[in-house]
């Protein structure tokens, strides 16, 4: 058959035709060949897992979601996600009228991970603090992304992440000298102090950890 | 009728590689849900004949909701159901047709549930064309299939 449904074309697209139309082909969820037949060859199923990664992973730009929160300025780049990112906004909205130059990308969609969302907007900032509640998963993508060979435009070799996990409190300082914020600044609202944390959302873990990280606590 | 005009739209299971070795539009799809898929594709070329081969798993257990409400709605196409009483492929599950006292790899002390009359269940649903045969009945099925293929509703055979 001269007609191949599943043959990528140039633009990586498949010609697959309407049913109905004078091409009839199989649609299988099963490994296929490039008539849309079972097929269990290595090479053929090889070629399909290279198209289908390749698809998405070429268009994650596209699919990515996410928020900016103060970024036009930010030396200081808090990326977040979930409901981490709620604490995180607080942080920022906390800081800014004590003009911190910080602010937050709200990562929306973590897989396929943005890279190229991060790598726009971490480039230009002194710092990059990943706050996540969890085993710092994001935290090393960031990282791979960000120090990635030619990922860097604004010129400056590192950036250091800092990632805060539930139980954990786990930090990293930032190398000296390269923004941070001032640790004899109060991080918080009195009037909101002392509060009561609920003990499901870590919220108050996260803040705690932000905290002691700008305070020189920890 | 011409080749172009027939879908055969299966899901999982035996039954369901069949539309793999016909030369019709053939759609291959996910476990109980070929009746989905299915009314997907009459919905958006109502011209073209649809034909949903299914087993008794597929069709019954993982597909019984769909199943009634394909029936219920009178969607012209045709489902056949191929019973086999197990599930084959998947690894020897009991089905909904297995029956009593018949032995499967999740029944080793024998299956305890009882079966039911999927015809009966069919024209309950609202199917208005119901059939049953067996393959040993070859003209018989033949001659069911290609009375089926002159009714214009919802239908069911075996």
């Amino acid at each position: 058959v001269d007609y191949h449904p599943y043959l990528p074309r140039e633009d990586g697209r498949l010609p697959m035709s309407d049913f109905g139309g004078v091409h009839r082909y199989n649609v299988t969820g099963l490994v296929h060949d490039m008539w849309g037949f079972p097929s269990d060859n290595p090479k053929i199923v090889h070629g399909l897992l290279r198209h289908l990664v390749d698809k998405i992973e070429n268009n994650a730009g596209q699919m990515a979601r996410y928020r900016t929160f103060y970024l036009e300025d930010a030396e200081t780049v808090l990326v977040s996600f979930g409901s981490s990112a709620r604490s995180a906004l607080h942080i920022v909205e906390s800081l800014r009228p004590r003009g911190q130059k910080i602010g937050l990308l709200e990562l929306q969609t973590l897989w396929p991970f943005p890279a190229e969302v991060i790598r726009h907007y971490c480039n230009t900032a002194k710092t990059t603090v990943v706050v996540e509640m969890n085993m710092g998963q994001v935290c090393q993508m960031v990282k791979t992304t960000v120090d990635a060979p030619g990922a860097g435009v604004s010129g400056q070799p590192h950036r250091r992440g800092v990632h805060h996990t539930h139980g954990h409190q786990e930090h990293t300082a930032p190398d000296q000298g390269q923004g941070g914020i001032d640790g004899s600044q109060r991080l918080y609202p009195s009037a909101v102090f002392p509060h009561l944390w609920c003990s499901g959302c870590g919220h108050g873990i996260v803040l705690n950890g932000l905290i002691r990280r700008w305070s020189g606590w920890g | 009728m011409s080749r172009n005009e027939i879908v055969m739209v299966s899901g999982i299971g035996c039954s369901s590689r069949i539309s793999g070795y016909m030369d019709f539009h053939t759609l291959h799809t996910i476990h109980g849900r070929a009746l989905a898929f299915a009314t997907g594709v009459k919905l958006s070329k109502p011209e073209l004949n649809v034909i949903v081969p299914m087993g008794d798993g597929d069709a019954l257990s993982i597909g019984g909701n769909h199943f009634i409400h394909a029936a219920r709605r009178n969607i012209d196409m045709t489902a056949i159901v191929m019973n086999n009483r197990i599930y084959g492929m998947t690894g020897g599950q009991y089905s909904p047709l297995t029956g009593p006292g018949m032995m499967a790899t999740t029944a080793p002390y024998t299956n305890i549930d009882q079966g039911f009359d999927v015809v009966e269940m069919a024209t309950a649903a609202g199917a208005t064309f119901v059939a049953r045969t067996t393959t040993y009945h070859v003209q018989q099925m033949a001659d069911i299939i290609r009375r089926r293929s002159c009714t214009r509703a919802f239908r069911w055979s075996r």
